[in-house]
């Protein structure tokens, strides 16, 4: 699995994309019980061009939808995870995948979201939401989730 | 090849942001019992400390309580539950508690959707100091969601959040093209504003939130609010003032009274004016505020 997960308030650069690429991998936590019990959580995904980072005009919508959706003063975190498809080398996905995030990052900052509140993964082509045709356009994707 | 990394230190990076995000209103309050436990993740002690708050009447507590069962903590997740204690929080006119009832009457969340109830309580939560409120209900009035479909409205807001440092705004301005005015017909069109709120009772310890909707002018406005207080001897002005945006903070004398208000459409260019219907609304002592519901 290629995942990277930065916190946006570290403003996530390229360069750290690639630092973070040769970490040794830990273990994965064992998730906390209240997790384990909490709902499943909510999510919007908006979709790019091949190869583009740049959002959609018609996604700045969806990007006022999540922001309306944050409440203050408690821990939320949303989570911004960038995808793309199966074109191109996988070095070039996972960093293509991270800028779409970045760009969904600094929306939700534009509209006043703490940045200490998103957290930011990089899926490259990893993860395809369509895995029966891993160069789907649905595969060029940035979800939003919280909890 | 596996490239994920920093998942055992997420849950503790996780969970040092978590501690530093309550707000800052609740986190002033160095002795709160309550906030201290949360902090270091003791979800029962919170739950306990802030529930006892919470019933007593403090705000922050009622935050604490609606923000553990938003999110699960303490108690099983119930967003209806969570609704009602921020509910309680945002009717002392506490601005986090504001926005978490706009955003979930906005969104369903915990509620029936709402979108009048929303725009109200982003006007309140933006009287308040928060530019998020105004960039949503910018949102509002740009749609015609809630509110009267209103451009001159949204473009105030927007710019009113662009200056609070919420950079969208900017490109929402640019989309945004208000009703050009059109000389001659307009002093006659202008269209008072509809009052929102305070009516009824209003909590005491407060400045009321003096909200109301207005639909598109032909012509640049602003708009003149009056209050009135009422007792055995008539009436007496007891507070105006000019706005911008379609809300105003009533700084009113301390302590029980009842009082009318109504809201100008004032035209910036010209003497003509609308105005809206009188609006009663009575602050009750302290002593006699409602408890917990």
């Amino acid at each position: 699995m290629r995942t990277i997960i930065l916190f946006a308030s570290l403003a996530v650069a390229l360069a750290a994309v690639t630092s973070a690429a040769s970490a040794q991998p830990p273990a994965p936590a064992p998730a906390q019980a209240q997790d384990a019990q909490a709902k499943q959580p909510d999510s919007l995904v908006l979709y790019f061009a091949s190869g583009r980072a740049t959002i959609r005009p018609q996604d700045e919508a969806l990007l006022d939808k999540a922001a309306r959706l944050y409440r203050d003063g408690q821990p939320i975190v949303m989570i911004v995870s960038g995808a793309t498809d199966s074109v191109g080398s996988a070095t070039q996905n996972l960093q293509l995948s991270a800028l779409r995030a970045n760009a969904v990052v600094h929306g939700l900052e534009s509209r006043g979201i703490p940045a200490e509140h998103l957290q930011l993964v990089a899926k490259g082509e990893s993860e395809p939401a369509v895995q029966a045709n891993a160069a789907d356009e649905r595969n060029r994707r940035v979800e939003i989730t919280w909890r | 090849m596996a490239l994920t990394f920093a998942r055992r230190t997420l849950g503790a990076v996780v969970l040092a942001v978590a501690c530093c995000v309550l707000p800052a209103a609740a986190r002033a309050e160095a002795a709160d019992a309550g906030q201290r436990a949360f902090d270091r993740g003791d979800f029962a002690e919170a739950l306990r400390v802030w529930q006892q708050r919470a019933n007593a009447g403090d705000p922050h507590a009622q935050l604490g309580m609606g923000a553990l069962y938003d999110l699960g903590r303490g108690v099983a997740q119930d967003a209806t539950a969570a609704f009602g204690w921020y509910m309680r929080a945002a009717r002392q006119g506490l601005p986090e508690a504001e926005i978490n009832v706009a955003v979930m009457l906005d969104s369903g969340r915990g509620t029936p959707h709402d979108a009048e109830q929303a725009a109200l309580w982003y006007a309140r939560a933006m009287l308040r100091g928060n530019h998020r409120a105004e960039y949503d209900l910018a949102a509002l009035y740009a749609s015609g969601e809630g509110v009267p479909r209103n451009l001159g409205t949204a473009v105030a807001l927007y710019r009113a959040a662009q200056g609070g440092g919420l950079t969208a705004a900017t490109a929402r301005l640019k989309t945004l093209q208000p009703i050009a005015p059109s000389a001659g017909v307009a002093a006659q069109s202008l269209t008072a504003a509809t009052p929102l709120a305070p009516s009824g009772d209003v909590t005491p310890g407060n400045a009321p939130e003096l909200v109301w909707s207005t639909p598109e002018q032909p012509l640049p406005v602003l708009y003149f609010v009056e209050v009135v207080g009422l007792d055995a001897d008539g009436w007496h002005n007891v507070f105006t003032s000019y706005a911008d945006l379609p809300a105003a903070l009533a700084d009113l004398p301390a302590g029980p009274g009842t009082y009318a208000w109504r809201v100008y459409t004032v035209a910036r260019n010209t003497l003509h004016y609308a105005a809206s219907p009188w609006t009663g609304f009575r602050v009750q002592a302290e002593s006699s505020a409602p408890g917990p519901e």
